[in-house]
């Protein structure tokens, strides 16, 4: 099948990444959807012949019924995927350029407010997406979402600006985010929203360094409350959520307890995002007085 | 039927395949990862403070010593020991004992209800 010659060029992890397609209409939704991921500097390597690029081909195929299939590298990734996944599947294919990249890796979201680097990891639906979307656009700036790439010997985290999945009817949505505004012929589950296109700022740093690590649980009708949580908590907790655990063994397990000793570790009660944002605020405010 | 383990007859270590993470904040808690599998096995403080007497040259009946000199009671010291051991053992974390089956869920929070009266000494 031939592949066109329009691309769409990402910066992922400090990787580049071509994304090809024999398909215009998901090309323009990639393009979109990634907009905060494309390479800056498009110019500065080829399309076809740069070492080190990885080049992914989204195919339709059309024969005997419409199906959708990945490539990487002429790798088959998925080959019958359902036009309502097959972006949701990219993305989880870019995701995984960076956990390849890096060892030390969690599953995160992460934001930066007031100067003060904010991790947040935590298992899917626990609000970690919708307090760094909601951090974005309220006078901080979007680090990462899904994962957060860490180095260990500054302990600090790698901007990931890869668009948010928002439901319908999730915590950003009413009053904020108008979900129409990102509907596509390739919608699935839930959308994917640039932060940029959420009128947020993203990070412009290439580190950012991890001043507080915050578990978030999204609790209805809770009291919102920012406490500390013991080291051996939190330890145990970003254990569960660290992808390089199984591969990378001791090296990310004693990695992820310095990180833990060395950064003030809270556990955030909410499901208010003012008032998140306000006890947020707070604990930087008292840092920084007693700093 | 197994004869039950006397652990006072013999040197214990921990197995080459664990790596220990020691917190000590609010009580003394390790976290061990095992290599072999990825289990990940949080100790509380009585098995915790156990855990850091295995370096293979302190007997067994110096560890019950420790305990007791920990606040533990003498009466009780010895078979906390037992208990302890005999969980470490289970666990697949000690040299020599039997490799832990992969995928087996990891065993939190030994010795549970086990905790000294207070943190061991640095």
């Amino acid at each position: 099948m031939a592949v066109n010659t329009d691309v769409v060029r990402l910066k992922i992890g400090g990787s580049p990444v071509l994304v090809r397609s024999n398909d215009h209409g998901f090309l323009a939704v990639a393009r979109r959807s990634f907009a905060d991921l494309v390479w800056p500097l498009a110019d500065e390597w080829d399309a076809n012949d740069s070492a080190g690029v990885i080049r992914f081909d989204v195919l339709r195929n059309d024969t005997p019924w419409t199906d959708w299939g990945i490539w990487r590298d002429g790798e088959p990734c998925e080959i019958t995927l359902t036009q309502n996944y097959v972006i949701f599947q990219l993305q989880w294919e870019l995701n995984r350029v960076v956990l390849e990249g890096h060892s030390l890796t969690v599953h995160a979201a992460a934001a930066e407010i007031d100067g003060f680097g904010l991790m947040f990891p935590g298992a899917s639906t626990s609000g970690k997406t919708t307090l760094a979307g909601w951090l974005g656009v309220q006078g901080g700036t979007f680090v990462a979402d899904e994962v957060v790439a860490v180095r260990p010997h500054d302990k600090s985290m790698i901007p990931y600006h890869r668009p948010l999945g928002l439901r319908p009817g999730g915590p950003l949505e009413p009053g904020f985010v108008d979900l129409a505004a990102f509907e596509t012929p390739f919608d699935g589950y839930e959308k994917l929203a640039p932060m940029s296109a959420l009128g947020g700022s993203l990070s412009s740093r290439a580190f950012i360094a991890i001043d507080a690590i915050v578990f978030p649980q999204y609790m209805p009708g809770a009291i919102a409350v920012l406490r500390p949580l013991p080291k051996s908590e939190a330890f145990q907790r970003i254990c569960t959520v660290s992808p390089g655990l199984a591969e990378h063994g001791e090296a990310v397990f004693s990695g992820l307890a310095r990180l833990i000793r060395d950064v003030p570790t809270f556990e955030l009660v909410s499901d208010d995002l003012h008032r998140a944002l306000e006890l947020i605020r707070s604990e930087i405010s008292n840092r920084a007085r007693h700093d | 039927m197994t004869e039950p383990r006397r652990w006072v007859e013999v040197d214990v270590e921990a197995a080459p395949s664990i790596t220990t993470e020691l917190f000590s904040e609010d009580e003394f808690v390790a976290v061990l990862f095992d290599s072999r599998d990825g289990a990940r096995h949080q100790l509380n403080s009585a098995a915790t403070a156990v855990w850091t007497t295995l370096d293979g040259s302190t007997s067994v009946l110096a560890m019950v010593g420790e305990l007791v000199e920990l606040g533990v009671a003498a009466s009780e010291a010895a078979s906390l020991v037992d208990d302890v051991l005999s969980q470490f053992w289970d666990l697949g974390v000690l040299r020599g004992s039997p490799a832990p089956l992969f995928g087996r869920s990891p065993k939190i929070d030994t010795a549970e209800g086990q905790r000294l009266p207070r943190e061991p000494d640095p």
